[in-house]
């Protein structure tokens, strides 16, 4: 395949970003809220991908990355004057430090990435279910440290005060980072010995693959993508409370990789831009909103309950999600069948 | 004219690209023993998996006693009475002899005679009866094997199909496993056996059908003498 | 000492009921290899239940309870029929799908605050042995668990239906090809899991008599924990592992220093690590660790 076909793999998603983000700056101001935080929550999946979808492990715990990113970068954006009354037992090296909205966002990165490299190596040993509940017991302890200890950060109480920092522009700009790092990542030897892992382990371990190292590689730029991803989160509102990375942004990104289909990056785009378009426009359906020409109004809680009956009716009549697992394709190319069928 | 106890006709199985069995056609008639014989991968386990409706085929059709069980669930195709004998024998080694022998016979269509199916088992196998309360899983080979077919009998079908049964055992053991398999076909009971050993097969059976690449290469009847040649060139090629 | 006692006294109790929800889940599993997140929302609907029954006779509360549990997990058996043929992930999200947009029927219909169920609270009186009290309710806890787990033993051990499903978990195909109805044991399967369901919102309805939309879901996380932590495959070490974590929970929480008691989920989980780094197929079952075993 030709190096422009190739390229089709990472230009049709980011395309497609961008779109998304132009049209929101032509929508109503309560709306633009939404469509920046799609495109953050964009971000966030794209990480679960760079792990999730190379290794085929299902993790549970990478939200934990998003809170510690998160958290962070609003501690240290929080202005100097206002943390003494915000957070009285906050370390005092912590009250002293005050940083730029970029610095803020690479401590993020930085966090989230130190983190995972401290969890995974004990974890990434561990395959399937195992991994699945281990990683699940992170994000529990995650936020069970964060609620309660309030010597890093908040504690039960919200973060507020934080410089809104992400506009358009940065949520937009910051998901084509996170997507060109993940191309450019599972385009590299280390990824395909990863998902030469995933297809067939005992194949890739007798050709010298080190399953354990190339996973825990992978999942350390999953933590560092998904704690820059948390920077934005916080700067997005300017406020974040310890159940806003909990089980819900969990099970959100997580069902946003499966529906858009694991095992491809074009499908951690659509998937996430999906069904956070489609949470997005609930929303502002059951504030009562004129859309599209059309008057929808509809009562508050039907909205998470559409959106999961939409997801489950995908993958029970699509059980590999809506790329099946492909990557885009530049669709004028002649490609020789290699198997009939799908 | 009654129909065949069980006909196949044209049928076609594929796992992706690579067809397993190519238009396969033969039929067995009711009280006949056929053994379907063969190099590996010809087709001849995925033969019986078909009938039995435990895999998938697309084309042709499968007809017992003239009624089409083609797409069956193979619980069902178990019920009306039809028992597989599976490769590996695949008992369940955590349970004991009586329970496998149970589950047999709750697969029954109905329990009239029961007492005398299982009386008749018994002295066809008598480690079933001797073995009753042990797991499973301490029997030997050997032994397994007679409790896996026992397992089938037990369910008084009118077609059994062995997959296979004599591999991994001891010859004594296989002659013992045979004499019992002639006892059953005098029974009544129409056999269908895909086995390895070619000569034990072709010996028993009144006709035996030898399979390569999907489809049927070589027919003989029980009165044709065991010629290595023909076998060769049916079994490899020309 | 009397703290010890009276410890390993809720221990126990805590650990009959998660040991119903893991065997519910685990008995789903074993015929059908699939782990039912929405498994929390059967707890919860009985719950529920007994909230809308509350003027109701307590005879015929019970009643409503179990046939509302055993109903709705039927009808997520035939919504799951697509999903035997899933991988393990999109099963997972599926069912998560399935309990996350029930927890929101819950939360549109009765909203978040909770409402007082009022269903045997008498039980809550407690009554003193030498220094220790124990409460009714702890005792009937235990006897239910006790008593419900060797019923399913019964039914599993001496009964046709039951001999079939264990064969059907043991080894699916070969058991259909003996005639073993796949639909009917797995429906069986599921009736059963919804009454273990309805019990263990009974007993827990007494001690905790606020009817929430995640009332269900609390209890299945840990319980999916300890199934997990136990050996996912086995139907007794599943449920033995369901019993571990909840008696491992009271325990943990009568040892923390009473400050640091805000973190006995991160002391309970931090020790879930530990045992799956050590072994990863379950505590009682052997098994190196590498190797899928979903």
């Amino acid at each position: 395949m030709s190096k422009f076909v190739r390229s089709w793999e990472l230009v049709g998603p980011a395309l497609l970003v961008v779109a998304v983000a132009l049209v929101g700056t032509t929508t109503s101001d309560s709306l633009q809220l939404q469509f920046r935080s799609v495109l953050v929550t964009a971000s966030i999946v794209v990480a679960l991908h760079v792990f999730i979808g190379n290794s085929g492990v299902i993790s549970f715990g990478q939200v934990s990355f998003v809170a510690i990113g998160a958290f962070g970068a609003g501690v240290a954006t929080t202005p100097v004057d206002v943390k003494p009354f915000a957070f009285p037992e906050l370390f005092p090296f912590l009250k002293e430090l005050e940083l730029s909205n970029v610095e803020s966002l690479l401590l993020a990165a930085v966090l989230g990435g130190v983190y995972a490299l401290v969890v995974g190596v004990p974890l990434m040993r561990l395959s399937g279910l195992s991994a699945g509940i281990a990683t699940f017991a992170v994000i529990i302890i995650t936020n069970n440290v964060f609620r309660n200890w309030e010597r890093i950060g908040p504690g039960a109480k919200t973060l507020t005060q934080i410089p809104e920092t992400t506009s358009f522009l940065q949520a937009t700009v910051g998901l084509l980072i996170v997507i060109a790092v993940a191309y450019a990542y599972q385009r590299t030897r280390q990824a395909r010995m990863l998902r030469a892992a995933r297809e067939d382990p005992p194949a890739a371990q007798s050709s010298g693959v080190d399953i354990y190292r190339q996973r825990l590689l992978a999942f350390t730029l999953s933590g560092a993508l998904a704690g820059f991803a948390g920077g934005l989160l916080v700067h997005l509102a300017g406020t974040l409370t310890t159940e806003q990375v909990f089980l819900d942004l969990t099970f959100i990104t997580l069902a946003m990789l499966v529906v858009g289909g694991i095992g491809s990056l074009w499908g951690s785009v659509l998937g996430a831009l999906f069904i956070a378009g489609l949470n997005a426009y609930l929303t502002e359906a059951e504030r009562g909103v004129r859309a599209f020409g059309l008057d929808v109004d509809l009562p508050s809680g039907t909205r998470l309950i559409a959106l999961g009956a939409i997801m489950a009716l995908v993958l029970l009549f699509r059980p590999s999600g809506l790329t099946g697992g492909r990557e885009l394709a530049w669709p004028f190319v002649r490609r020789a069948r290699a198997t009939p069928g799908g | 004219m009654a129909s065949a106890a069980l006909e196949v006709e044209n049928l076609e199985v594929r796992f992706g690209p690579v067809r397993a069995v190519r238009s396969l056609r033969f039929s067995l008639e009711r009280g006949e023993a056929v053994a379907l014989i063969g190099p590996n991968g010809a087709g001849k386990s995925t033969t019986l998996l078909t009938i039995m409706g435990a895999a998938q085929s697309q084309g042709g059709d499968i007809r017992f006693n003239g009624q089409s069980i083609l797409g069956l669930a193979p619980e069902a195709i178990s019920r009306l009475g039809i028992a597989l004998v599976p490769e590996g024998r695949r008992i369940f080694s955590d349970f004991s002899v009586e329970e496998n022998l149970r589950l047999g016979f709750l697969g029954r269509r109905t329990a009239d005679g029961l007492e005398e199916d299982l009386a008749w088992v018994h002295s066809l196998f008598p480690i079933v009866e001797e073995f009753g309360s042990r797991p499973a899983g301490q029997l030997s080979g050997g032994q397994q094997q007679q409790l896996a077919i026992a397992r089938a009998l037990v369910a008084r079908p009118e077609v059994l199909l062995l997959d296979e049964p004599s591999l991994g055992l001891a010859p004594t053991v296989v002659d013992g496993l045979f004499d019992a398999l002639v006892e059953i076909r005098e029974r009544g009971v129409t056999i269908l056996i895909v086995e390895q050993r070619a000569e034990l097969a072709v010996e028993f059976a009144d006709r035996s059908l030898v399979m390569r690449n999907g489809e049927i290469a070589l027919t003989l009847s029980g009165d044709d003498p065991f010629d290595s040649d023909r076998m060769t060139t049916a079994y490899f090629g020309s | 000492m009397t703290e010890f006692i009276q410890s390993l006294v809720d221990g126990v109790a805590l650990g009959s009921l998660y040991a119903l929800a893991a065997l519910g889940i685990g008995l789903v599993f074993g015929v059908m290899r699939l782990v039912n997140f929405a498994y929390g929302e059967l707890i919860t609907a009985a719950a529920y239940t007994l909230l809308l029954t509350k003027d109701l006779p307590v005879g015929l509360r019970i009643i409503l309870a179990l046939a509302v549990a055993v109903a709705l997990s039927l009808i997520m058996e035939f919504i799951f029929r697509p999903l035997r043929v899933a991988t393990p992930a999109t099963m997972l999200v599926t069912t998560f799908a399935i309990s996350f947009m029930l927890q929101n029927v819950a939360v549109l219909v009765f909203g978040t605050r909770g409402e007082s169920m009022n269903f045997l609270p008498d039980l809550n009186k407690a009554f003193e042995i030498g220094d220790i009290r124990i409460r009714w309710i702890t005792v009937v806890s235990i006897v239910a668990g006790a008593g419900l787990l060797s019923a399913t033993a019964y039914v599993l051990n001496r009964t046709d239906i039951g001999l079939q499903m264990r064969a059907a978990a043991a080894d699916f195909r070969t058991a259909r090809l003996l005639g073993v109805k796949a639909t009917r044991v797995i429906v069986f399967a599921f009736a059963l899991s919804g009454v273990l369901a309805a019990v263990v919102a009974m007993m827990l309805a007494v001690q905790r008599p606020l009817a929430t939309p995640s009332f269900g879901f609390l209890v299945v996380i840990p319980a999916l924990v300890g199934v997990v932590v136990g050996g996912l495959d086995r139907l007794l070490p599943a449920t033995i592992g369901g019993f571990l974590i909840g008696f491992a929970t009271v325990i943990i929480s009568d040892l923390l220093p009473s400050e640091s008691r805000v973190f006995l989920n991160s002391a309970l989980f931090g020790l879930v690590i530990v045992v799956l780094l050590v072994r990863p197929n379950g505590l009682f079952i052997q098994g190196a660790a590498s190797g899928e075993r979903l």
